[in-house]
């Protein structure tokens, strides 16, 4: 087709002649990063074009941040300016007339990065210059210190992503930053943060891993001595505690957090849908119970992975009927049995629409749930609306040939309309999003699509079956790569990662 | 009903046809049911109005597009379908003209194709190559073009 076009001669209405929003549209549809550098380059309003959309959401590496830190943060002062307007015949009048390159850029995400030189000062360079930053996510090392406060200036994130975090970081230093991000929907916390500060690490570390009440004075001791340094020392529960952005929607907390940390910190908002916890080495298990029972009325998404020491290995085989809401659940079989899927447990009507099952691999845990577990509560009528279910390889799932076989029944079962299932005329009491849900047999697909519209709007078993049946376990290694977004909804059955 | 190009040549449309032009069904609100005179298109000639009728005859029934369009603008797809891939086999001229009169008539789901068929062309191409493809000049002063390519030089491929 390009060749097609491309050999035309140069024609009176040409590129040239087409307006400049024109222009601006069509770039939009160029979204590789080396595509837009070049684009940029044909001339000038094509460079007016470009560069936002280039600035806007930069891919970064190792290899390239020291150029990206060197244009959109130099150490020149002041910045140097671009002109947002050409001269020529461009009929763009709207934009401001100049800008820093800095400026336009929405999206940070060094995930990427494992280590530069002077990484941690071109982290707080970079924060300090880009004062329209939407979305951050952190690097595994160097998001210590001073590139951590510089986060303070990013006032208008709505998303802050700390989990890829390795290297420890001080919990007070940011809980602060915290303070200054009023707009964040979506919070991860960093997973080996600790409050600690230089000399009193070690001690800190001891009192976490002790029972709270006991030790608080010991706590209360140490921050008088770092806080006094910068101001006039603060009662225990603000250092400890942290403020929550009032739009919260997802948080996932990490990290050496404790007790307190949890229940003193006050009411969590009531926009918060996801909530996941994973790397928690000193919070107690009332304390997480205390706490995602607050959480769980209004909970869709709810994860809970290891490490977390102090939960029981059946803590959440009664989480269902807390978490009326529920469509997804990520857990650790480390925390949960077979139970959780006995009639008392989960009703037929829940909302739950996949379960990920991941496990520390730690002794006995492949036998705790097997797919048996769970065709079983399906046969009987239970968790109608569930379609996906993934599986850790540790789980030991399909490892021998009549198990693989087990483990295919389940993929049929997720893939079938199971309204009628159970034999009771339970479906009556559905109640919820999708439309027609309880006429019966008759109606079943038009119950998947109930489904469907209700949550992620991907759920199709008419489809699915056809792809999923010869070899599901297969196929989800096969897409293991892929990550979660493929995998999310969009196929029923079961993955094995 | 009929619509009347810029070379005065009256083309008859239906009016369900003419309809996925927003310019023209807004037009078609204001003056009410019945038009019996020709709607004037002074800034589309014939050629490429009936390529256009063509075009929403063939999508007539198209459901609308969804409404997150703005999502991010990352994820926009460079899909064409097939047919709107054969219909956009026309010279550099028409291709323009055509996406000059769907931004006029207001068809956005045409826009779009056409959009996206030059970002295709781009794709692939050397800032020069793309130049003399579609005979655009090099606007820039050397120390410009010096400039740019050090500021974006982390953007390029490797």
């Amino acid at each position: 087709m390009a060749s097609v076009n491309g050999d035309a001669q140069p024609a009176s209405v040409s590129c040239q002649s087409l307006p400049f929003e024109i222009v601006c549209e069509i770039v939009s549809y160029i979204t590789s990063q080396p595509a837009l550098h070049t684009t940029a380059r044909i001339s000038r309003r094509f460079n007016i074009a470009a560069t936002p959309l280039l600035y806007e959401h930069p891919e970064l590496s190792a290899s390239n941040i020291d150029a990206f830190v060197a244009s959109v943060a130099p150490t020149v002062y002041p910045p140097p300016r671009k002109a947002a307007t050409s001269s020529s015949s461009s009929s763009s009048s709207s934009s401001p007339a100049e800008y820093h390159l800095a400026d336009l850029v929405r999206t940070l995400d060094l995930s990427e990065i494992f280590w530069t030189e002077s990484l941690r000062t071109a982290i707080a360079r970079l924060l300090t210059h880009c004062r329209s930053l939407t979305r951050f996510v952190g690097p595994p090392k160097s998001f210590t210190g001073t590139a951590l406060r510089a986060l303070r200036h990013s006032t208008t994130l709505t998303c802050l992503d700390l989990r890829y975090c390795q290297e420890t970081c001080d919990l007070v230093d940011f809980f602060h930053v915290l303070n200054h991000l009023p707009r964040l929907t979506v919070l991860h916390f960093p997973r080996s943060a600790l409050f600690s500060s230089p000399g009193s690490r070690q001690s800190r570390v001891q009192y976490s891993t002790h029972d709270t009440a006991s030790l608080s004075p010991t706590l209360t001791i140490d921050i008088d001595i770092n806080v006094t340094v910068r101001s006039q020392p603060l009662p225990t529960t603000l250092r400890t505690t942290f403020f929550y952005p009032p739009n919260l929607t997802t948080l996932s907390v990490s990290g050496g957090i404790i007790d307190s940390t949890l229940l003193a910190s006050g009411t969590p908002p009531a926009s918060i849908s996801s909530f996941a916890i994973s790397h928690l080495p000193f919070v107690r298990m009332t304390a997480v119970r205390q706490y995602i029972h607050m959480l769980a009325p209004q909970l869709s998404h709810l994860s809970v992975l290891h490490p977390i020491p102090h939960l029981p290995h059946n803590f959440l085989d009664r989480i269902l009927v807390s978490c009326p809401q529920l469509t997804q659940l990520t857990a650790s079989v480390d925390f949960l049995t077979a139970h959780i899927f006995d009639e008392e447990n989960c009703a037929p009507d829940h909302p739950l629409e996949r379960i990920d099952l991941d496990c520390s691999g730690g002794m006995g845990s492949e036998f705790k749930i097997s797919s048996d577990d769970i065709s079983i509560a399906l046969m009987e009528g239970r968790l109608k609306r569930l379609r996906v279910v993934r599986a850790s390889v540790k789980l030991g799932w399909g490892r021998r040939g009549d198990e693989m076989r087990r483990v295919k029944d389940l993929a049929e079962l997720l893939c079938m309309d199971r309204s009628g299932f159970g034999e009771e005329d339970d479906d009556e009491d559905v109640e919820g999003e999708g439309e027609g849900d309880g006429e019966g047999d008759g109606e079943g697909d038009e119950n998947a699509d109930g489904d469907a519209d209700g949550e992620e709007g991907d759920v199709e078993p008419d489809v699915e079956p056809e792809i999923i049946e010869p070899a599901p376990e297969l196929v989800g290694r096969e897409r293991k790569e892929n990550g979660e977004e493929d995998v999310n909804g969009k196929l029923a059955g079961v993955w094995l990662f | 009903m009929k619509l009347l190009s810029s070379d005065n040549i009256e083309i008859q449309v239906e009016k369900e046809v003419a309809e996925r032009s927003v310019l023209i069904k807004n037009m078609l609100e204001d003056v009410g049911e019945t038009v019996e005179t020709p709607i004037p298109i002074p800034n589309v000639n014939e050629a490429v109005l009936r390529k256009v009728i063509e075009w929403c005859e063939h999508h007539r029934n198209d459901p609308p597009p969804p409404a997150d369009e703005d999502s991010d603008s990352r994820k926009k797809s460079t899909d064409i379908e097939e047919w709107d891939q054969k219909f956009m086999q026309v010279d550099q001229e028409m291709l323009f003209e055509i996406i000059l009169a769907a931004n006029y008539l207001d068809i956005k789901p045409l826009l779009d194709v056409g959009c996206k068929t030059v970002a295709n062309m781009i794709k692939g191409k050397s800032p020069e190559e793309i130049r003399k493809t579609f005979n655009i000049q090099n606007d820039f002063t050397p120390e410009e073009e010096d400039q740019i390519r050090r500021e974006n030089e982390w953007a390029e491929d490797r």
